[in-house]
């Protein structure tokens, strides 16, 4: 187990470095670069940018180095120092940007996971157990409109009954009052008051997703030679699937911490935009379109950090579980 | 170990007086399916005496292992227990039970799942989670039914291991299924069958997923046990040499229903219906010599649902009366000796003037061939294998260095003739298919030639051929794999399967393609009609019919053959292998026949190698090999085959532990750790491996001490 861990850290490392080589080669590809976008926006407002003005904010930005120095810069200062760099336009560091939001985010992903499992495994199993039955159907039913239904379209129509039958104000993730109020039991919540609409819009689709999974993957082994033998050993039926024939379906929900985040990230986008939720999603589509390459550059390499070590934890969870896994079975 | 308690039965000799243990009485099992409801189990009826083995015998879809089930209510639905008692005896006397009035999940089947009646399954992998070690498994039913701490649980489970002869058993105990070998696993079965001292156990196909040599040793070990305990076993098995070997009494199972029941030596002495008869000269003989024609069962076992009216064995049966078969359900009748058989022809009142008992077999007596002239050797050989090695290395780490190798193949030498059939045997893991898959190219071997020879022209070394040339090659060398249920494609049709290496090769296409898939069916022995059906509609018989339509299509010279018949009833098996053979003898074909079961060799190949660990120990003509076999792996495997004639139950050679890890040979002689004739100091001396001696014409021996030992082979005289 150690040396399946320590080998997955090693396999870590250079995984990491390809992240930040291809996040900061995302962040480049656009044409031009902040300068030209700060010109085109001071020309909009009717000022006049001249030439040396120009090269005196490349140089202050560091922009007129070569992309290879410039990526040695950006780097080095995250690993060594923490630092991601200033954002040229909120005129901020981006650490101090990303430390009110991060934290959220993490929040509503960690919320919507939770959320996801507690719904779909109980359902998953009953629908399995008891295949083709009423239960089965509706939740079969339910679970392919979650899938189907877009997202935003769930925020909306959420948006619109948490306004008109509980009276509830549901943008954001704070009440106005507690928006820059510090921590506090009624901050959160206030916070847990906000957050379940969020949480359901961005569940629902996972949510149907693993019922179908985890059922699949349970009927595939209900009836296994194993699951025969350990009725024949006189197990009781509750043990059986419990412990047997369950064990081998949960897989999939482990693995769900390893997606969820990504998927959170780029789903989640339109549906912050739609409930304004203070997280990095708007934040990002923010910095790329103002080619804010440092703030872009962090949210996009720290996202997929969290990924990986995402799917390192489901990884080792996995290994824990299933022993063919641990062992390097094939 | 010595705290063992198992307080089975006391009885030991079933009499007449003694009640049985377990009754069924008319038991029916029922599932609806699409083609309708099928009758698994059609009113069977069964008496299981205390400390006897019962065999249940027939060909698959006779409801051997629904009637198994239905006894310890492990039907799964659709399927369900629909009529009839299985009147059990609990132990210590009390009222009897009838298991059939119980649901699947009533809490009174638990005290007797496991406790009472416990069973062991056909795949051993498969019925042991590999989520858990096997000592957790165990200890699980330790504590549930005997009330055992953890701790306690897992010292018994040890001792248990240790009783079904696991050796290092205090290491097994927290290792996994897969870990361990098929053989192990049976081992593990039967150690967690055995653990609440049951009456009965019921084993399911027990030993036909396994290697022959390990067979022999599970079949020993029951036997030991059921000496031990005074337990009851019922023994589900198509295999007839197995019953010959283990049985007391014998019942013979077709479409549901029990169609004869007696002593084993009833059975095999004085079989009285007609399936039984069929059944018992369909089993290829280990000893009877190559055999022109293999007597079969006509036909195949019909589809459940469809059930032939009357004597449901009439369409296939020689002896049927028209007009009574085909009407009359016959009843079964007792002989007076306990000996009982459901056939018309025994019933007095029933049976037509004319008609004489016993019945007559007017099949001929098998002939054995005289070895053909390619044997012989006078013409330049189709293929000349030299040296062949195949070695796949075992990575490890973080960069997947090499840390070893399996020599899957190692050093093979070996000549294929014109026109024969050469036979090529060994446990599993010992790569034999692997030097098929080399053969056909399949794999590109490590190193080694394979010298092919086409048409008259100079040989060319197979192991270099590539692109065009290699397709040429595969044209002429074809496979029939192992499996007819996942060798072929679910999804293409008939014409499409056994057309596709016609389109591959660019040789037909559209109508001149469809004439061609309809001429091979045809001479398959399949109907044309099928052209447009797809695989799931036929039998694993058919099927594997498609398999060789799909070899032979392009017209090859040589067929690797890789345990074709393996998956197949004894009597589809026969029908089988005399297809192979008419097929030979139109297309001249030469055969490398891939098998683990040495009667089938026999019945069907000229020369047959045997191969251990990679390597080739003992090459021979078959008679010779069979009858005076020089290498002690040779001798071993042919003892632990079951013969199916009760009165040769002896205990012979049985081979220690299972296969060395081939990455870590033994040093010296491979074969010495398991060898009863390896002598220490010279066997077993590194640097000095035995290597393959010619010990007289065509007689290949690779053992240092083939010179002084007088080793047994099977007699051929029947």
């Amino acid at each position: 187990m150690l040396g399946f861990v320590a080998r997955r850290l090693g396999l870590m490392v250079p995984t990491l470095f390809a992240i930040s080589l291809v996040s900061f080669a995302i962040i480049q590809l656009p044409p031009g670069d902040y300068a030209t976008t700060l010109v085109s926006q001071l020309e909009d407002s009717g000022q006049t940018v001249d030439t040396a003005q120009l090269e005196a904010i490349r140089e202050r930005y560091g922009l007129d180095q070569p992309i290879v120095v410039q990526y040695w810069t950006w780097i080095s200062n995250i690993v060594l120092h923490g630092d991601f760099g200033q954002s040229f336009q909120w005129n901020q560091p981006v650490a101090d940007l990303l430390s009110s939001r991060l934290p959220l985010t993490i929040v509503l992903t960690l919320s919507t996971v939770l959320f996801t499992w507690i719904v779909a495994f109980p359902i998953g199993l009953y629908s399995a157990v008891r295949q083709y039955s009423w239960g089965d159907y509706v939740a079969t039913t339910v679970g392919f409109l979650g899938l189907a239904i877009p997202n935003f379209l769930l925020a909306l129509g959420l948006m619109y009954i948490a306004l008109t039958v509980f009276d509830a104000d549901v943008g954001g993730l704070f009440s106005a009052e507690y928006e820059e109020a510090p921590w506090s039991l009624a901050r959160f919540a206030d916070l847990l008051g906000h957050l379940w609409i969020p949480v359901i819009v961005l569940g629902t689709a996972g949510t149907a997703g693993l019922i179908r999974i985890l059922r699949a993957n349970l009927l595939d082994e209900l009836h296994k030679p194993y699951v025969v033998a350990a009725r024949s050993r006189g197990l009781s039926e509750t043990r059986i699937l419990f412990k047997y024939p369950l064990r081998v379906a949960v897989s999939p929900f482990l693995s769900t911490i390893g997606w969820v985040l990504p998927l959170l990230v780029s789903g989640e986008i339109v549906v912050s935009q739609v409930l304004s939720l203070p997280t990095t999603g708007p934040l990002l589509l923010r910095a790329l379109r103002s080619q804010d390459m440092y703030l872009a550059g962090a949210i996009i390499l720290l996202v997929s950090v969290l990924t990986v070590v995402g799917t390192l934890l489901s990884d080792i969870l996995l290994a824990r579980m299933d022993p063919r896994v641990r062992l390097g079975i094939r | 170990m010595t705290d063992m308690e198992f307080t089975g039965s006391t009885l030991t000799a079933a009499g007449p007086a003694v009640p049985p243990l377990l009754e069924l009485s008319g038991l029916r099992t029922e599932f609806a399916t699409r083609d309708g409801l099928v009758r698994a189990v059609d009113g069977v009826d069964l008496r299981i005496p205390p400390g006897s083995t019962v065999c249940l015998v027939g060909e698959s879809g006779c409801g051997k292992s629904v009637t198994a089930r239905s006894i310890l209510g492990l039907v799964d639905p659709p399927g369900h227990v629909s009529g009839g008692h299985i009147w059990w005896q609990p132990p210590g006397g009390g009222e009897r039970v009838d298991l059939a009035a119980y649901g699947r999940t009533d809490p009174r089947f638990r005290r007797i799942r496991g406790q009472q009646i416990s069973m062991i399954f056909q795949e051993p992998l498969a019925a042991l989670s590999p989520m858990y070690t096997v000592g957790d498994q165990l200890g699980e039913m330790l504590r549930l039914h005997r009330g055992l701490t953890k701790a306690e649980a897992r010292d018994e489970a040890i001792a248990l291991l240790k009783r079904v002869h696991i050796p290092r058993p205090e290491q097994r105990v927290d290792e996994y299924s897969f870990q361990l070998s098929g053989g192990m696993c049976q081992r593990v079965m039967i150690a967690m069958a055995l653990s609440c001292s049951p009456d009965l156990l019921i084993a399911d196909e027990p030993t036909t997923a396994l290697d022959v040599t390990i067979q022999a040793r599970i079949l020993d070990l029951i036997a030991e046990l059921q000496a031990d305990t005074g337990m009851s076993v019922l023994f589900i098995t198509h295999d007839l040499g197995v019953v010959a070997e283990i049985a007391d009494e014998v019942a013979v199972m077709y479409l549901g229903r029990v169609v004869e029941h007696g002593s084993t030596e009833q059975i095999f002495t004085d079989p009285r219906h007609p399936y039984t008869h069929r059944l018992l000269r369909s089993v290829p003989r280990l000893g009877s010599g190559r055999q022109r024609v293999l007597p079969t069962v006509r036909g195949q076992v019909p589809h459940g649902a469809r059930r032939p009216s009357g004597c449901a064995f009439h369409p296939r049966c020689d002896h049927a009366i028209a007009g009574v078969c085909d009407t009359v359900d016959p009843a079964a009748l007792d002989g007076g000796d306990g000996h009982e058989v459901a056939c018309v022809l025994y019933d007095d009142a029933l049976r037509p003037d004319g008609r004489t008992l016993p019945l007559t077999v007017v099949e001929p007596e098998p002939v054995a061939e005289p070895v053909a002239a390619a044997v012989t050797g006078d013409r330049p050989p189709l293929l000349e294998v030299r040296d062949l090695r195949m070695h796949f290395p075992i990575r490890h780490g973080l960069f997947g260095r090499t840390t070893g190798q399996v020599h899957a193949v190692d050093g093979v030498s070996l000549a294929v003739r014109p026109g024969e059939t050469l036979g090529l045997v060994g446990e599993s893991g010992c790569g034999k298919t692997t030097l098929g898959r080399c053969i056909v190219r399949a794999e590109t071997p490590t190193s080694g030639q394979i010298q092919y020879r086409a048409g008259d022209g100079d040989p060319v070394d197979v192991t270099r051929l590539t692109g065009g040339a290699l397709r040429r090659y595969q044209r002429d060398v074809r496979t029939v794999f192992q499996d007819p249920f996942s060798s072929l494609n679910p999804r293409m049709t008939l014409r499409q399967i056994i057309g596709d290496p016609l389109v591959t090769h660019g040789i037909a296409r559209g109508s001149e393609l469809t004439d061609r898939v309809a001429e091979m069916l045809r001479k398959v022995g399949l109907s044309p009609d099928y052209l447009d059906r797809y695989p799931h509609a036929f039998s694993g018989g058919q099927r594997q019919r498609v398999n060789i339509a799909r070899a032979l299509i392009l017209g090859p010279r040589l067929v690797v053959a890789d345990e074709a018949v393996s998956a197949l009833d004894v009597s589809v098996r026969a029908q089988i292998l005399n297809l192979l053979r008419e097929l030979q003898d139109e297309f001249q074909l030469t055969y490398v026949f891939i098998s683990h079961d040495l009667s089938v060799v026999e019945a069907l190949c000229d020369r047959v190698a045997v191969m251990y660990l990679g390597k080739i120990v003992e090459l021979a003509d078959t008679a010779t090999l069979f009858t005076a076999p020089k290498h002690p792996y040779t001798e071993a495997l042919l003892s632990a085959v079951p013969v199916p004639e009760p009165g040769r139950r002896t205990r012979r050679t049985r081979l220690s532990d299972d296969l060395p890890d081939p990455v870590n040979p033994p040093a010296g002689c491979w074969f010495h750790t398991r060898c009863p004739h390896a002598v220490a100091g010279l066997c077993d001396q590194p640097g000095r491996p035995p290597v393959l001696d010619t010990v007289a014409a065509g007689h290949d021996v690779a053992c240092l001490r083939h010179a002084e030992l007088d080793l047994t082979g099977v007699r051929t005289e029947m």
